[in-house]
Parts: structure tokens; C-alpha cells; sequence
């Protein structure tokens, strides 16, 4: 591969800043064709500005971009895809109504008479798929497609474009374990078709099976770069943190657990979910894990009363230890039951409100009294914000400009402020960055030595590894193992979720 | 959030009244001659009354345009109630009460059966046309002289519809601002899903805010019936698509979670003083609903204008999304305004 001329993608000395951030300073990197290029860093590295930058949505304020050896200055979106560059974004880009072909062919359906020709159109969009190897029905329409399917989709139609480089951002961000190979084996397809891809990603053990080369970044700046061969996890981390990150344990610090569990869900069956029994203790981390058509999500819904089991039910203590029937979610946050979803952004933030707005609205929720002004919010807010450790400049400040790690810390304070007793995470590390992830692990462990029962619904083996107590693996609906936290390696948990 | 809302939307509102006002009042200086300021403010009342409870249905992310014809409505029973020498106080609590249930109804129907609240209301604009042509035999109802207390007597000065419409403004914005339920509506507009997985109580602050914008409405109209002493079933089609152009111009978005009461006190007033200033202009009065239409454009311009500014600003933005490669753009990441509803 290195006998490859000409690079699809040079970038030379970018520089970008925003008021009062350097952004990027000073960005070099060579994408060849036909390779794989990983973009390592936590959030707020750098690597989205770089993106927008090599796609044409913003402006660089310095620096060269070459795209196949030619120069573009400043270019915009439709200079860029002009030549040859296409980006799938985390955001699906898809019109959710129409068929899979329209998708991939979108504005190019081809015509006979001034009409689509839908046979033709439908060979057409089939070859795409067929030269991937991807297996979708062509006449689905595109609402019906799994996360994962749709992904497909959209490189099956970055490739219609006869695209010359590939820009995937944090494409495995939403994919579950078994759907991670096809998108390895599409991605293998393309580089040896000589398409050269960028890859952005926090996930290293992904970076690692793909990448031909790595660039680490920190702050703005390229840390280390080089081939991939000459990175190990450990030197990738240590780049993008300047330090070694503690993978430990997030031991339980009392190792003494009242007998009397705070939540219990008992026989519940609900859509996908068969017949599950799950209880945690005060002061109990207990994790349930599984694929992602396990139905752990959906339990974590159940477990914070956001829907309400066909089956079974949901019991919760209330303050005088009685176990009470779970009816509605306003009902089991009067039990002290808090839910952290999985999706922050649109099942659990105001993303356009302040940190303030957000993070009393556990209080809002749930208080009785009439009046709940401005004053009352703002004190409220002054002693959640260092309560939950949240990092932001004030209270005044807009959520959705925060990282995800303290808007996960802005819903921990939130419920912080309601004396929760029992706490329900869907998937609580998703989308935030490595060094975060065991800020919250920690933050976990002090809310569970504190006597709140933690249940965690998460995907991430790892995680669950780290930070539970118990751990119960579920496959299609059906818990169908037990361990205990600190015997639950990923491979013993692989291994439960597999076997029968 | 407040505050800065303040500044950026009800200034530029407050420098255009005022520019407009001054450019007027050079011409012909009985502009701003208390005369004309107090039959600025008692034309608006009864759009103001209708405008402060769609207020509270925007910033929830919810609409009404069925408040119009509903005032029409009220205005006719109330008139054909006291006809036949009834009690003044009795036709005005029947009348509220009528239109508080119909409010009930609208809330029940879009937060239980998630019905889109444009289309639900649209349909109830007609239905109410109907039966105010019914009730009044599709001709005004004279009232008589009555209801001189709710139409013109004069208080400190001022008639009694403006008094309604301040006091309605001041007690609207203390909820809005001061009481969970109010603070329930901005988060139910700002993101309902979020808002209902922590635990606010989505459906039943959905149905307060129709239960209060219908009530307002139907106080509006029977103010509007005072006034003229008649209940005309015709009157004042054009009121809800002004009330809405008013909230949005005091800084709402049919998003919801924005807005606020003082905001559409302005906007309401600066609609007022545009049309008081053509009036004195001697512009021709075809030209007013060209104006209104202008204005409103122009507003909403302005702020979406700012808005890029700010997105453009931000360091970190979250909107990759927004520069979509296709036309067509993701189901839940766009809310459709004539929807309402945040999620789904």
C-alpha cells in the first residue's frame, strides 16, 4: 500500500479556533487511498472540528487541505463531495419514509420518458449492495431498518457516489457486538477497492482491527501518529489522556448489603422481555447485561415505571420499608426511583435550557408545593452542581454545550436532588469518552455507598465488569445466568450469554 | 434563561415600538397623546386576553386556532343569555365554564390520544363558526346596554377591557414564571419525553394550559361583546393567527419551551401601534394585512438569524446533523411545528 502516490486526503498545519478555544492547532495528517485512518481523543480533542473541516462544513482559519493531491481552498460541502468525499455521520441521514433504493439512490433514480424507471432503479440500487455484500431488501422502507442496517445503507450510498474516501464517525457508536463484523468486512471491501477511510472512533479494541494508520490527539494537537502496528491500547490511551488511565475495579466499599431489596421486579413480561426477575439492595450495584436484542433497555424502562409490564410487576419500598406496586413514572419517583436513560439527549435533557433548568428538575418534578420560582431554582442548582461534580463555567450555561460525560453528571445531580433511593442507568457510559467513563463508574460506587440500590441495564461487558456487584445476563428477553462483579470478565460473560 | 430571553427578544420589539412611535408622532403629534396610547391598548385587549393563553399552549409546545371562532361563540350565548333579562354574572360564569370544558376537552383528546393539536383545533374553528351562526340565528345579538363592567366603564381612567388584559398579562407571567406549572410547561415544550421519563406530569399540564387558553378565549369574547354590546357570530376571524403571530414575536417558537407573557404584552402592542401608525399615515387600510404579514416575517428573520449566529458560535456544536447530505432529515430530530409534540 505504501507504494500509493497520491494521498486522498492531506491536511497540513490546520488551525481553527472558536472565541475563546483553539480548537485545532496546527493539524497534519495523510490519509492514503486504500487505508484505514484512525482519529483517536476524548471529546472536546478536537476530532469533530477536524471532521467538519475536512468535509467542507466549516472553514479552516490556516492550513493546506489537499483532496487527491489537488489543493481546495476553503472549500465548501458540495466542493468537497464534488470530489470524492462523503461522510456518515451518528446522525442518520435518511429520508425514514421511503424505500431503500430511493435512499440510495436518492436524487439519481434514473428516468425513462420523464418517469422513474423503478426496475432499472432497483437493479441499480441492488448492485450497490451486492458489490458490499450487504443483505437489506431494497424494497423495505428505510423505518423498518436496524440501526445497523441503515449504516450499511448509507456507505452502500457514499459508494453510489463513486466516493474516494469515507469519513465514519464513531460508526460503531450504536452497533451491538455481532453487528460490529459485516461493518469490518464492508470497510476491508472498500480499502482494497482503494477507497481510503477515516475512522473516528473511542472504541480501541475497533481502532485496532481496522486501522492501518492512528492519530492520536489531545487539546487541539496531534499527539502521536503513526502506523498502527507501532501502537498498544495502553500507548493509544496514555497519548490521549497525557497519563495512564486506572482500568481497576471500582470496588464496593462496605462490603456489608442489607438483606432487603429496595426494587424488585418480579415475573415481568413485556414485549420483548420474558418472565424476568431482578432485585436490587440498598447500597448494591447489580448490572444486568446482554446484546442488544436482549431487552435490556427495555428493562431499564420498566424498572423506572416509564411503561408498565403486560406481566409481572414492578415493586418499590417506600420510606417505611412496605413494598409497593409500581403504577405510573411519576408514581415511582414518588418512591424515590430515579431513571438515567440511555439516549440523553432526547429521553433526558432540555438540551436547550441551562444546567440549572436541568438539573432541578428532579426537584420540579416531584415536589408539591405551588410555587417553584426562579430563586428557588437557582439555590438548588448552586448545591447539586459541585454535589454531582459537574464541570461548567455557571449554572447559566446550555446543556447541550456541555461533554457527555457532565451532562451524565447534570441527570446524576438531578436525581441527586430528590433523595433517590433506588437508580435505574441505561447504559450509563454511552457516548462519553474513556477518562470520563470512570468518573462515573466512581460516582456509581459513592452513590451505592451512600445506601442507593443501583440498577445498571448496559451492553458494554466491560463496564459492567468494573462497577457491579452482581451481574445477570440476558439473552432474547430471558435472564440466563448470574454472576458475582468481581468474577465477571468479559469473556466469562461472553461465554454465559452464548452458551445453551 | 430568562433574562437573556428578555434582552433578546422583547428589546428589539421594545426599539421598534418605540421607533415607529416617534417616526408617527413627528407627523401628527396626537400619536402619543394619551388619548391615542389608551385606544391603542383597549383595541388590543381583546387579542391580547386571547394571545396571553396561546402563550401558555406555544411554550408547551401546543396551539389552539380554534381560540377565534370560540370567542365569537362565547360572545353570542353570553348576549342571547342576558336577551331575555337574565343575570349579567350568571351568563359570564356559564359562558367561562362552557369554554373551560371545551378546553378540557381539546387536552383530553391531544394528550390522551396524542392527537396532533393543529389539525384537532382547526376542525373545532369550524364546528364553533357553525354553532355561533346557530345560536345567534346568523345575525348579531344586540345586548342591550349590559355589561357595562366588562366592556366600558372606565377605572382610574382607563376602560375595564384594559384592565382585563393587564391584569391577566401580570397574573400570567407570576405562573409562568413562579409556580411549577409553569415551570412544568417550559420543560413539557422543551423536550416532553424527557420531561414525562423524569416524572413532570406531561398530560396533565397539557390539558391546564388548553383548559386556561380556552377559558381566556372565551373571556375574550365576551369582553369584545361588551364593548360593541352586541354578540356578533362573524367577529374577529382573524384573531387566533394574530394571537400566535404576537407569542411567537415575543420570542416564543412553535417548538415550545419558549416564551412568555410579557413578551406577547409587546408583541401585541407593537402589532397595535403598526396599524394605529398606518391609520396616521393615512396608508390605505389594503395595505395593513401586508404589513402584519411583513412584520411577522420580518421577526422571525431577525431571530432565526441570531439563532444561526449563536450555532455558528459555539465551539462544540451538536448539530452535525443539520447539515444534512439529503433533503429529507431524520423523524424525531426535527420537530414539525404544525405537530406540536416533541416526541413521536
Amino acid at each position: 500500500m505504501s507504494s500509493t502516490p497520491v494521498a486522498a486526503l492531506e491536511l497540513e498545519g490546520i488551525t481553527k479556533s472558536f472565541p475563546g478555544v483553539h480548537a485545532l492547532r496546527g493539524v497534519s495528517l495523510t490519509l492514503r487511498a486504500g487505508t484505514v485512518h484512525a482519529i483517536c481523543g476524548e471529546n472536546g480533542a478536537g476530532k469533530s472540528t477536524l471532521i467538519k473541516i475536512a468535509t467542507g462544513a466549516q472553514h479552516a482559519d490556516g492550513g493546506v487541505i489537499r483532496i487527491g493531491g489537488e489543493v481546495v481552498d476553503r472549500p465548501n460541502r458540495r466542493q468537497v463531495q464534488a470530489r470524492g468525499v462523503r461522510a456518515i455521520f451518528q446522525e442518520r441521514q435518511v429520508a425514514p419514509d421511503l424505500s431503500v433504493t430511493e435512499n440510495v439512490l436518492l436524487d439519481r433514480l434514473p428516468t425513462r420518458f420523464g418517469r422513474v424507471d423503478w426496475r432499472r432503479a432497483r437493479q441499480a440500487a441492488q448492485a450497490r449492495l451486492d458489490e458490499l455484500d450487504i443483505d437489506i431488501d431494497i424494497n423495505a422502507p428505510v423505518r423498518s431498518l436496524s440501526v445497523a442496517q441503515l449504516q450499511m445503507m448509507e456507505i452502500a450510498r457514499a459508494v453510489s457516489f463513486d466516493a474516494r474516501l469515507i469519513v465514519m464517525d464513531e460508526p460503531t457508536a450504536s452497533l451491538s457486538r455481532h453487528e460490529l463484523d459485516p461493518l469490518f468486512s464492508v470497510i476491508n471491501r472498500l480499502r482494497s477497492a482503494g477507497v481510503a477511510i477515516l475512522f473516528i472512533s473511542h472504541h480501541l479494541d475497533e481502532v485496532f482491527a481496522v486501522a492501518d494508520d492512528v492519530t492520536v490527539m489531545r487539546d487541539g494537537a496531534v499527539v502521536a501518529q503513526g502506523p498502527a502496528s507501532e501502537f498498544t491500547t495502553d500507548s493509544v490511551v496514555q497519548a490521549m489522556f497525557g497519563r495512564s488511565v486506572d482500568a481497576e475495579r471500582v470496588a464496593r466499599h462496605d462490603a456489608e448489603v442489607a438483606a432487603a431489596p429496595l426494587i424488585e421486579l418480579r415475573g415481568v413480561s413485556s414485549g420483548r422481555l420474558d418472565n424476568v426477575s431482578v432485585s436490587v439492595a440498598a447500597g448494591e450495584i447489580v448490572a444486568v447485561t446482554g446484546g442488544v436484542g436482549a431487552g435490556v433497555s427495555e428493562l431499564a424502562q420498566l424498572a423506572a415505571g416509564g411503561a408498565i409490564p403486560a406481566l409481572g410487576a414492578v415493586h418499590v419500598a417506600d420510606s417505611s420499608g412496605v413494598m409497593r406496586k409500581v403504577r405510573s413514572r411519576r408514581h415511582a419517583l414518588s418512591l424515590g426511583v430515579a431513571f438515567l436513560p440511555a439516549d440523553r439527549k432526547r429521553q433526558g435533557l432540555l438540551l436547550d435550557k441551562s444546567v440549572a433548568d436541568n438539573i432541578v428538575l428532579g426537584r420540579q418534578a416531584n415536589g408539591r408545593s405551588l410555587v417553584f420560582g426562579p430563586k428557588q431554582a437557582r439555590t438548588a442548582a448552586a448545591s447539586l452542581v459541585p454535589l454531582a461534580n459537574v464541570r461548567t463555567a455557571n449554572t447559566d450555561v446550555i446543556v447541550g454545550s456541555l461533554s457527555g460525560g457532565n451532562q451524565q453528571k447534570v441527570m446524576i445531580g438531578r436525581w441527586m436532588g430528590v433523595d433517590s433511593r433506588v437508580m435505574v442507568f441505561d447504559e450509563p457510559t454511552a457516548g462519553i469518552d474513556i477518562a470520563s467513563k470512570f468518573d462515573i463508574y466512581a460516582e456509581l460506587r459513592r452513590l451505592a455507598d451512600a445506601g442507593v440500590a443501583v440498577l445498571i441495564c448496559s451492553t458494554d461487558f466491560q463496564e459492567v465488569g468494573q462497577v457491579a456487584d452482581r451481574v445477570l445476563v440476558m439473552r432474547s428477553g430471558r435472564v440466563v445466568g448470574e454472576v458475582r462483579g468481581e468474577l465477571a470478565t468479559e469473556h466469562q460473560l461472553l461465554e454465559m450469554e452464548m452458551a445453551q | 434563561m430568562l433574562r437573556s430571553d428578555a434582552v433578546r427578544f422583547v428589546l428589539p420589539l421594545l426599539v421598534a415600538i418605540l421607533a415607529i412611535s416617534l417616526f408617527t408622532n413627528n407627523k401628527n403629534d396626537k400619536f402619543l397623546g394619551s388619548d391615542n396610547i389608551k385606544n391603542i391598548l383597549l383595541q388590543v385587549s381583546v387579542l391580547g386576553i386571547i394571545a396571553v393563553g396561546q402563550t401558555f399552549l406555544i411554550a408547551a409546545g401546543q396551539l389552539d386556532l380554534s381560540v377565534a371562532t370560540l370567542a365569537a361563540l362565547a360572545g353570542v350565548i353570553g348576549a342571547t343569555r342576558i336577551k331575555d333579562g337574565g343575570s349579567e354574572l350568571w351568563a359570564v360564569v356559564l359562558v367561562v365554564a362552557i369554554c373551560a370544558l371545551i378546553g378540557l376537552a381539546w387536552g383530553l383528546l391531544v394528550a390522551g390520544l396524542r392527537i396532533p393539536p393543529f389539525i384537532l383545533t382547526l376542525g373545532g374553528t369550524s364546528l364553533f363558526a357553525s354553532v355561533a351562526l346557530r345560536v345567534s340565528k346568523s345575525s348579531p345579538v344586540p345586548a342591550r346596554e349590559r355589561f357595562d363592567w366588562l366592556g366600558r366603564m372606565k377605572v382610574f381612567g382607563l376602560q375595564t377591557p384594559i384592565w382585563f388584559f393587564l391584569i391577566v398579562v401580570v397574573v400570567a407571567a407570576v405562573v409562568m414564571r413562579y409556580t411549577r406549572f409553569g415551570r412544568h410547561v417550559y420543560a413539557t415544550g422543551s423536550n416532553e419525553e424527557a420531561s414525562y421519563l423524569t416524572g413532570i406530569p406531561t398530560a396533565r399540564t397539557k390539558v391546564l394550559c388548553f383548559v386556561i387558553s380556552s377559558t381566556l378565549a372565551g373571556f375574550a369574547g365576551l369582553v369584545a361583546m361588551a364593548r360593541i354590546s352586541t354578540g356578533d357570530p362573524r367577529v374577529g376571524s382573524q384573531l387566533a393567527l394574530q394571537a400566535i403571530a404576537a407569542v411567537v414575536l415575543g420570542g416564543a417558537t412553535l417548538a415550545g419551551g419558549r416564551g412568555s407573557p410579557l413578551g406577547t404584552f409587546v408583541g401585541v402592542v407593537l402589532l397595535a401601534v403598526v396599524q394605529s401608525a398606518l391609520t396616521f399615515n393615512n396608508v390605505q387600510t389594503f395595505w395593513n394585512d401586508a404589513v402584519f404579514g411583513g412584520v411577522l416575517i420580518f421577526a422571525v428573520v431577525v431571530t432565526a438569524v441570531g439563532d444561526l449566529r449563536r450555532r455558528r458560535g459555539s465551539s462544540r456544536p451538536t448539530g452535525l446533523g443539520a447539515v444534512s447530505t439529503t433533503s429529507a432529515s431524520p423523524g424525531p430530530a426535527i420537530t414539525d411545528p404544525l405537530q406540536g409534540e416533541n416526541n413521536q
